[in-house]
């Protein structure tokens, strides 16, 4: 079969009308991103990067609180264990008091 | 394209008037839509592509220099979107049952014992093409768009329109005459 056939049938594609209730949701959606674009322009520029900066260093700051508390507790941790250390060794109970056996 | 719209509209439109985009709406409205039917085959997918090309019209209505005219700028953010859709629908396999079942139960499509087989089988094997050679039927062999015009709107050159539409011409016509042998259709 030529082309030339195909493309008759091609071109005798009806045509359609355009649904209905389209129109709707195209006002609907643009209202929406309308009001969503407002709210979003009440900060100008500036102030949206303070606020954006602000946020980054509450982050920062509260993650550094986190990790001084984390380290702070393996110290305290680090110290018990060294101070019972000491003492067992400074103390004049032998290893078969305590229970053991050689 | 046609579609002569008065200028006035044209301003109104451009300063953000939902009046003068729903004027806009009201007369290109067909000829959009056709365009993505043709390119997409599938009502629900059309009305999602339509509803998506006319909210970025409006949003990019400041893009809009004027040296085409509104029609054929919309034309063509419409191909470009229905392009990019087919594009991301290839990757997953299309259920030609559904295609046909949208064919046969679409409200405004032809009884398809009145339809023509033929049509009908060529819009189904329309999709087994790549979409940049079925963008390339849809405008020429259906929409009679320039080559000029179709290398604008597709952004290549016309020498890579013409051997696309080669292409995809001799790939449809190979599909065709398979179908056609396979299920003996006249």
């Amino acid at each position: 079969m030529e082309y030339n056939e195909i493309e008759r049938i091609l071109k005798s594609m009806p045509n359609k009308k355009a649904p209905e209730g389209i129109w709707e949701r195209i006002e609907g959606t643009i209202a929406a991103k309308e009001e969503k674009n407002r709210i979003f322009n009440i900060f100008t520029p500036s102030p949206r990067l303070v606020l954006a900066v602000a946020s980054l260093l509450l982050i920062i700051t509260v993650s550094s609180i986190g990790i001084k508390v984390h380290r702070d507790n393996i110290h305290s941790d680090v110290n018990q264990y060294l101070h019972e250390m000491a003492y067992y060794i400074n103390s004049d109970t032998s290893w078969i008091d305590l229970g053991g056996e050689l | 394209m046609g579609i002569y719209i008065e200028p006035a509209i044209i301003d109104r439109f451009k300063e953000g008037d939902m009046n003068a985009f729903g004027e806009i709406y009201n007369k290109t409205k067909d000829m959009i839509y056709n365009v993505i039917y043709r390119f997409l085959s599938n009502e629900e997918d059309s009305k999602d592509v339509m509803h998506d090309v006319f909210v970025k019209v409006f949003e990019k209505r400041g893009s809009f220099r004027g040296e085409s005219g509104i029609a054929t700028w919309i034309y063509r953010v419409a191909v470009n979107q229905a392009l990019n859709y087919g594009k991301r629908k290839s990757w997953f396999p299309i259920n030609q049952d559904n295609i046909k079942a949208n064919f046969y139960g679409s409200e405004n499509s032809s009884d398809p014992e009145e339809e023509d087989k033929r049509l009908v089988l060529l819009k189904k094997l329309m999709h087994k093409l790549k979409p940049e050679f079925r963008a390339c039927i849809v405008l020429k062999d259906i929409e009679n768009v320039s080559y000029e015009e179709m290398s604008e709107i597709l952004k290549i050159n016309i020498g890579t329109v013409r051997s696309r539409l080669n292409r995809g011409r001799a790939e449809l016509a190979n599909l065709y005459k398979n179908e056609v042998s396979r299920h003996g259709i006249q």
